[in-house]
């Protein structure tokens, strides 16, 4: 194999900055936004709460934006390939697929979660200096630390790996498309689930047997073990594959 | 000197060749566009492609280009299948299309972000071509004419040094002074390690610089003989009248007809116009002509 074949961490990282460099201004527009947006309504609600500063909203309210977003920015993140008078240039970029690949799910993952965890915090700062100063209330700063965000920021890179798959395979409105796309498995998984589970523990689904059977719940257990374990460890990996030949693959 | 040049020119002939064997392709619920197509393209000249509207010269580009896979056949680059699209294969293509947009950056900034992709890019060679199209400063590209983000984009692909720049209708968009301008650039940059396929229905643009013609029609390349091999075995004229010689092809014009003679009768320039013309209507003619010398 050609040298130049072989994986290269200094061409991912080259697809990588090529990218912020030219996404960039959309990037900030977005998180500027989000800023603003939720300052504007923790202002709101700290007014309708008589000035009493609720900490613990900015942080739920920064998690649902943070995920929401998160998905929508993944979607996106091959619009270039999407676009039928610009995908050219990109699948010619003298990049392996694989690199092409690590590079944009580095952005719309890793990335994206150090950045907006990083901007969730400066949010927390600028709400907290006008609620100071408006409402005379304590300085608070969410902490990115608080297990609660880091196992949103976890959950949020298992989920975005299916979105990532759909900002390949389909060419326009992949959010939206995707979303659909998960709804219909969801849909037809649980219409599976419920059959096999009336067949075998002549239930309606595996909740109703946790309570019936309480005595014997060691199969239920380990059905539950083993979708919390494949829920962790093959998700990613298998979007992420399917991804990749599917990049490898696509035409203009 | 010129032996030193020959033996470089063979070198790269051995390296650098695109072939085509046997390419079927068809898009998606549509009749075959090509079938078992075959085409050698080497390193060191400049080809014309040409083929009616329709034809498939795009296509063809953008199988080459690895942008399309064959349903059949396959595609080769120095041996190395283009359609993996891996980074070797990449590395030696560049594609200019008719239509494209480019992101809403400074031309320094395109350059600074796509340019350390292609290991031989050449900057001084990127502000030579710049400075010939007249193309001064460093604006948005968005704020660019049509003709102008032409000119930076071939500019630019001129600067990858890539061995094969396949370039769709380049001289599409561009005015009068910049069509010569790229004739002329085009002079300069041509090397015995690269081949240029230049995609065209505007013959007459380019007719002094190419040096292969290769035609395209109904899904086969009906046409594939250098400008040398042309010359050496047909002529062509324009005659008001009759004439006794042998004529291949004519056809009527205002004044006369325009005429393509079978063998090296006069010393004539080739006509690509009538050339075109008369592979279109008549190939097995003009290519027996060639062939049978």
């Amino acid at each position: 194999m050609s040298t130049m074949n072989k994986f290269s961490f200094r061409r991912t990282t080259l697809l990588m900055g090529r990218y912020m460099a030219l996404n960039f201004k959309h990037y900030a527009v977005i998180f500027s936004t989000m800023c603003g947006v939720l300052v504007g309504i923790s202002l709101l609600k700290t007014w309708s709460n008589g000035g009493a500063y609720d900490t613990d909203s900015l942080l739920q309210m920064g998690k649902l934006f943070i995920f929401l977003m998160g998905l929508i920015i993944t979607s996106t993140i091959f619009k270039e390939l999407g676009a039928k008078t610009r995908g050219w240039f990109y699948m010619m970029l003298p990049a392996n697929p694989l690199e092409k690949l690590l590079a944009n799910w580095l952005i719309s993952s890793v990335v994206y979660a150090v950045v907006a965890s990083v901007v969730l915090v400066l949010t927390s700062m600028v709400n907290s200096l006008f609620i100071s100063l408006i409402f005379n209330e304590a300085f608070y700063i969410v902490n990115p630390f608080r297990m609660e965000f880091l196992k949103l920021l976890l959950h949020f890179c298992i989920i975005q790996s299916v979105f990532f798959l759909g900002a390949i395979y389909f060419e326009k409105n992949n959010f939206f498309k995707t979303l659909l796309a998960i709804v219909v498995f969801n849909m037809g998984l649980m219409v599976i689930i419920g059959i096999v589970a009336k067949f075998i523990l002549n239930s309606w689904g595996l909740t109703d047997v946790r309570v019936k059977q309480s005595g014997n719940t060691d199969s239920l257990e380990l059905i539950l073990l083993a979708i919390r374990i494949g829920y962790y460890s093959l998700i990613v990996p298998f979007f992420l594959t399917v991804s990749y030949f599917r990049l490898k693959e696509r035409e203009v | 000197m010129q032996c030193i040049k020959t033996i470089i020119h063979q070198y790269y002939k051995q390296i650098i060749m695109i072939q085509l064997q046997d390419v079927t392709f068809a898009y998606r619920r549509k009749p075959k566009l090509f079938k078992n197509l075959n085409l050698n393209l080497e390193c060191g000249k400049i080809y014309g492609l040409f083929g009616v509207n329709g034809a498939g010269k795009t296509t063809l580009l953008k199988q080459i280009g690895g942008l399309l896979k064959p349903s059949e056949g396959v595609i080769t680059l120095n041996g190395l299948n283009v359609a993996t699209r891996d980074a070797q294969v990449l590395s030696y293509l560049f594609l200019v299309p008719e239509e494209f947009e480019l992101p809403a950056v400074r031309c320094s900034q395109f350059v600074r972000f796509n340019a350390p992709f292609y290991p031989n890019f050449d900057l001084e060679m990127y502000n030579r071509c710049m400075l010939e199209f007249e193309m001064e400063g460093d604006d948005n590209l968005n704020a660019l004419s049509f003709g102008q983000k032409k000119k930076f984009f071939i500019s630019f692909g001129l600067a990858t040094q890539t061995p094969i720049l396949l370039m769709d209708e380049p001289t599409n968009g561009l005015d009068i002074p910049s069509k010569s301008q790229f004739r002329k650039i085009i002079a300069q940059v041509v090397t015995p390690e690269r081949c240029f396929v230049i995609s065209t229905h505007q013959v007459r643009d380019l007719a002094a610089m190419i040096d292969h013609v290769v035609v395209v029609d109904r899904g086969n390349i009906v046409f594939d003989f250098s400008l040398y091999d042309i010359a050496q075995n047909l002529s062509f004229g324009h005659v008001v009248g009759t004439t006794d010689k042998e004529v291949i092809y004519s056809e009527e014009t205002l004044t006369g007809h325009n005429v393509v003679y079978k063998g090296n009768q006069q010393e004539s320039k080739v006509d690509l116009e009538t050339l075109f013309n008369a592979v279109i209507k008549a190939p097995e003619l003009v290519n027996d002509a060639i062939k049978n010398r």
